[in-house]
């Protein structure tokens, strides 16, 4: 703690000093004549303090106050130094100067151009690629579902009642096949879901695993081999396609014009291609519905080109993948 | 038109008045030179600090209560500043011009001496260049505490509340500073003056 010192003491250095207003100077005068102590004080002080007058600083900078300001006008634009000290407007109020320039925000934009052109496609072809992945993940599954089934049932797929003469445009029964799968649990419902197809979404817990609800487009991105009657025993089929993206020519339900849609690719994955799962298990990624030497359309029955719902392979060998 | 206060213009630089800062800086930065000059004993730490003090008020301005006294705000940072740049000195350990080459002695030779421009001036502009020299030197036997308390209060004439906020102390500590280096000071000029009295002798 700093020790106390008497009031007289400061009163004597302000007067040696010349800052003592009017009342306490004269009340101090009045004092200094009473007492010579006090005097004799004051004198030591002044002694002291009298030598300081020739300690003269030396004169600033000419260019003082401009430095100052040019100081704080490099700090706020490091590159934009003008030949006035401050803009119009400095501070923060209306007229203030921009953050930056004209030809700065032209080349910031042409920079963020540059950089969405670069990177934009490929994060969009990473996402494109990711989908096509899981896509070809779920038929992983949705074969590791049919496999299971069939150990359990004679080498049998799933059939739900599909047989000759069945309108599988109307009551979509190979869509029923695959819901077998979800209600006896060998594939789970989010497996049906291709991520390239948004129109689609899981089939909620209550109707995956009810024996009476509608196998509905929209819980199902896969078509399924059409079947007309019990399908066993598939060791002399293994090269046929079993299960695929969902079939362009019968989207929607209804019959497109399967002239000009013949060769076109499956809805999902931008149309560039599509995902086939094969009797032995293997997945292919195709970029035409035209598969092998023999030149077999997985979307069609032979080359019949009208179809009213009731169509079925011409062959054994036949791939015709329909909902 | 009256005069604008200090923080009249503050208020007006915060507002957007272009010419606000210019007039704080015109009104204030000779009188922070020759403070930071004295503290320092450098004419390039006080452009210098001169400079970063006001580029602080700028920069803060917006956060100054504008119902206190502009002038011990500036002079407080430029205090810090000034305290900054001689921390910072000391890590370098600079040699001053007019320290001893080599030893204690007081007659030794110092690089001041060594200069070419000793042209030798009349009699009685030797006794003030003289008294000038004791008083820089008994300046410079004073701690910066002592100095920066006597400079702000003798030459700056801040009373002591003002000091006690420049100098984040209390108001007793000003006054037991102020009066330690006055009575430093003078016990200084003393030693200094007898010095140049043997010298002469």
């Amino acid at each position: 703690m700093a020790p106390q010192l008497p009031a007289i003491y400061d009163l004597l250095f302000d007067y040696a000093i010349g800052r003592l207003d009017e009342e306490a100077r004269r009340d101090l005068e009045r004092r200094l004549r009473e007492d010579p102590g006090l005097t004799d004080e004051l004198n030591k002080i002044r002694a002291i303090l009298e030598p300081l007058q020739t300690w003269a600083a030396p004169p600033p900078p000419a260019n003082l106050v401009d430095n100052v300001l040019d100081r704080i006008e490099q700090r706020r634009f490091p590159r934009m130094v003008a030949g006035s000290a401050l803009p119009p407007g400095e501070g923060r109020g209306v007229g203030r100067r921009p953050i930056i320039s004209l030809p700065e925000l032209v080349a910031l934009a042409a920079c963020i151009m540059f950089f969405v052109g670069v990177f934009v496609p490929s994060l969009s072809r990473s996402r494109y690629l990711a989908k096509r992945a899981q896509c070809t993940s779920n038929l992983a599954s949705i074969f590791s579902g049919l496999q299971s089934y069939a150990q359990a049932n004679d080498g049998c797929l799933p059939n739900a009642g599909m047989r000759a003469g069945v309108n599988w445009l109307r009551n979509s029964p190979n869509r029923r096949n695959l819901h077998i799968l979800i209600r006896v649990h060998l594939v789970r419902p989010d497996a049906m879901i291709c991520p390239s197809r948004p129109d689609h979404q899981v089939m909620p817990p209550e109707q995956a695993f009810s024996a009476a609800s509608v196998a509905d487009r929209r819980y199902f991105s896969y078509d399924m081999q059409n079947m007309a009657g019990p399908t066993c025993n598939l060791q002399d089929r293994l090269c046929v396609p079993v299960v695929s993206d969902a079939n362009p020519l019968f989207e929607g339900g209804r019959v497109h014009g399967v002239g000009n849609l013949r060769e076109a690719n499956t809805v999902a994955h931008r149309g560039t291609g599509q995902n086939v799962l094969f009797a032995d298990g293997h997945r292919e990624w195709t970029t035409s519905p035209v598969l092998g030497s023999g030149g077999d359309n997985i979307w069609t029955a032979g080359d019949v080109t009208t179809y009213e719902g009731t169509e079925v392979q011409l062959a054994a060998t036949d791939a015709f993948l329909v909902p | 038109m009256s005069r604008r206060t200090d923080e009249q213009l503050l208020a007006d630089h915060i507002r957007g008045d272009p010419e606000a800062f210019r007039l704080i800086v015109t009104r204030h930065s000779r009188e922070l030179y020759d403070f930071v000059f004295r503290f320092t004993r450098s004419s390039a730490a006080a452009d210098d600090v001169v400079q970063e003090s006001f580029l602080q008020v700028h920069v803060s301005a917006d956060r100054f209560d504008l119902s206190r006294r502009f002038k011990p705000w500036l002079f407080t940072i430029g205090a810090n500043k000034a305290r900054d740049w001689l921390r910072a000195r000391s890590r370098q350990r600079e040699v001053a011009l007019d320290a001893k080459i080599a030893g204690d002695d007081d007659a030794g030779q110092t690089f001041l001496d060594l200069l070419a421009d000793q042209a030798h001036a009349p009699g009685q502009q030797m006794d003030v260049e003289e008294k000038r020299r004791a008083v820089r030197r008994g300046i410079d036997r004073l701690p910066p505490a002592l100095c920066e308390a006597l400079v702000l209060a003798y030459f700056h004439q801040f009373t002591y509340k003002e000091m006690a906020e420049i100098l984040d102390i209390p108001l007793g500590t000003v006054k037991s500073r102020l009066h330690a280096a006055v009575g430093a000071f003078g016990r200084a000029l003393r030693h200094e003056q007898k010095k140049g009295q043997n010298l002469s002798d």
